[in-house]
């Protein structure tokens, strides 16, 4: 059988040529919707590529015991109400102290997230996170005037973010400064350099952050919540997590109300949340993908009823109906393809104006390609079959007999 | 004795149901062998384009029986159908039926397209079709641009191309003014001498003339069938030599 794809090819060109204004308001319609679904996939690329980076940055052996409430159920909507029960964490100081005394286990720090009113020469709200020092060395951030840290957070002493510095004491130079929570007096003894990452730890803004010892958080929380303990190991992580693991279940007689993530699993909730978002918005994008369909079915029926003679001729001279089918459905095809290649060029062009103002950089995969010129290649097809059916299936002498 | 190309046995096309429902064919029969020249004649809406659409495979009878080449028709499935009017039939309208948007050339090429001919070879042979017919500067002309009787060239030369050996032509001198008509009916009576079978429906009873058999249909059904044997083009070698 011959499929004559050249001739149809060739036959298509020229009628979407003959008809200029309308072929392109149709492609513009496909690329609409593909140009939506581009951005959102490069843009949600973008993010994910931001958070591997940052594995790569925090490298692979950091290690994170995490409480958990909920039971098994480990998809995603519980992990999204996960957050909304931290009020009361399971892990302890104690854990703190067993997973401190692991040989293998080199920085350890808990994290205690809280808010606080903070008076210095300014008031302001913000984050306070008691913790080690150990936890300035597991996310590698440095004072600004290259001070060790290392013995910063002792009895009355705390670190400052430098934007926080800057909201209490319009200055980044602080060291010395006193600040009071709570009734309390604490001095500032570091300030930490700027930090570029779009993405915050244990959703806080570190630069809006202040550092407290986790051993002095009762004074300004009477019961502080050990939301989260980093540590860092130099021997293999998911090792060293299986240990972790057994000795925070001993102190919690084998409860299982925590979990110990390691390598790329840490960030899954985050990645988990940002491909549902992903999804959901490519569902929305794909209605006007489909209305963008429905534009070629529209007008390749208009087509195929304006050619009704010729599709008679064609039979005449010994077209089937499958050669008039494909001859239709290819340039239905065309269209579709065209809106494709159009719509990846928009997208490209959106995400990068979406990057301008922020610091998503779009991200274009092999996937992504793929997707878009499947997508459209699929509206094509399904949307090109009906009115390339109703071409093959009409009777030649009918077709000879319509006058326009 | 020359062979039976088209025999129709019983032959009823019934178009419409219930109170509109009439009968354009009922009982035909007719046998038709290959190098006649026929003649459909009848007043208009007595069924002639019917019968010849149905012989062309562009229309299916009702009932009835029609062997093509001692094939029943009934039995071929649609693309074989297809292929039979590309290889077998040529079809030539009264109203040209030219593809608008296509040069003349690739009108003519069409049939060619459906029977696989590449593409050089494809306008090579339409240009040697248009040639037998005088219209080779209007190769690639548009149909609109050419006069009827041009068009109505290029359309049997587009019938001619594939090499069929029926003609089907449905009132081709319809549209054109007499001088044309003269041109086009002598091209005909040219392929008749050829060899080959052809089967046209005319309201003009002057046109019998080129006829080797001139059939006329009343209501449907076959009035009077007359042969003009003297003009059965047995061996057309000799016939054209002896002109």
């Amino acid at each position: 059988m011959k499929f004559l794809l050249k001739n149809h090819i060739s036959d298509a060109a020229q009628s979407l040529k003959a008809n200029r204004s309308r072929s392109f308001l149709t492609v513009l319609g496909i690329s609409i919707g593909v140009a939506s679904i581009v951005t959102i996939l490069s843009l949600t690329g973008g993010v994910k590529r931001i958070i591997s980076d940052q594995i790569q940055q925090y490298g692979d052996d950091l290690i994170v015991v995490r409480p958990t409430y909920t039971n098994h159920a480990k998809d995603i909507f519980s992990h999204l109400t996960d957050s909304m029960s931290f009020a009361s964490s399971s892990l302890t100081l104690q854990d703190v102290a067993s997973v401190k005394s692991l040989d293998e286990t080199m920085l350890v720090a808990p994290v205690s997230v809280s808010q606080h009113e903070l008076l210095g020469d300014n008031d302001a709200v913000s984050s306070v996170i008691a913790t080690t020092p150990d936890f300035f060395n597991i996310f590698g951030l440095t004072a600004r005037d290259d001070d060790d840290l290392n013995s910063s957070l002792s009895q009355n002493t705390i670190v400052l973010g430098s934007r926080l510095s800057v909201r209490l004491f319009d200055s980044v130079d602080t060291i010395g400064k006193k600040l009071i929570i709570k009734g309390e007096s604490f001095m500032v003894v570091g300030v930490l350099s700027p930090i570029a990452d779009p993405i915050n730890i244990n959703n806080v803004n570190l630069d809006e952050a202040m550092f407290m010892s986790i051993e002095k958080s009762p004074i300004v929380d009477k019961t502080p919540q050990i939301q989260q303990i980093n540590l860092r190991t130099r021997q293999d992580p998911a090792t060293v997590a299986n240990l972790v693991d057994q000795a925070v279940a001993k102190n919690h007689k084998n409860a299982k109300d925590f979990e110990v993530l390691s390598g790329e699993s840490i960030y899954s909730p985050a990645e988990n949340i940002l491909s549902l978002m992903s999804i959901t918005l490519s569902i929305v994008a794909g209605i006007s993908l489909v209305v963008g369909g429905i534009g070629v079915m529209n007008i390749m029926l208009v087509t195929v009823a304006e050619r009704t003679r010729e599709i008679g001729i064609r039979k005449a001279v010994g077209a089937w109906g499958g050669q008039i089918m494909v001859q239709f459905l290819i340039e239905a095809l065309i269209l579709s393809i065209m809106g494709g290649v159009l719509g990846f060029v928009f997208g490209y062009l959106g995400a990068s104006a979406v990057a301008l103002f922020t610091p998503i950089l779009p991200f274009i995969s092999l996937d992504i390609v793929k997707t878009a010129f499947s997508i459209s290649i699929a509206v094509g097809v399904v949307f090109g079959l009906y009115p390339a059916f109703r071409a093959a299936r009409k009777k030649p002498v009918d077709c000879l007999k319509y006058y326009r | 004795m020359t062979a039976t190309i088209i025999e129709i046995r019983g032959l009823n096309k019934r178009f419409g149901v219930g109170d509109a429902e009439t009968l354009a064919l009922r009982d035909v029969n007719l046998k038709i062998k290959s190098g006649e020249f026929v003649m459909v004649t009848g007043p208009s809406g007595c069924g002639k384009t019917t019968l010849l659409n149905i012989i062309g495979l562009l229309d299916r009878a009702t009932y009835g029986e029609y062997y093509l080449d001692n094939h029943p028709v009934a039995r071929i499935s649609k693309r074989k159908q297809a292929r039979l009017r590309n290889e077998k039939i040529g079809t030539i309208f009264q109203n040209f039926n030219l593809i608008q948007g296509m040069t003349v050339i690739e009108n003519v090429a069409l049939p060619l397209i459906y029977r696989g001919v590449g593409k050089t070879k494809r306008l090579k042979t339409a240009s040697r079709m248009l040639g037998r017919f005088q219209l080779n500067e209007r190769e690639y002309y548009l149909p609109n641009q050419l006069s009827g009787g041009q068009q109505q060239r290029v359309a049997i030369a587009r019938s001619l191309v594939g090499n069929p050996s029926i003609i089907l032509a449905d009132e081709p001198t319809g549209n054109l003014d007499s001088r044309a008509s003269h041109i086009v009916m002598e091209e005909l009576r040219e392929i008749h001498e050829q060899g080959n079978t052809i089967i046209m429906v005319t309201h003009n009873a002057n046109l019998t003339a080129y006829a080797t058999r001139v059939i006329n249909i009343i209501d449907g059904h076959i009035d009077t069938d007359i042969n003009i044997n003297k003009r059965v083009a047995k061996n057309p070698a000799r016939q054209r030599r002896r002109r």
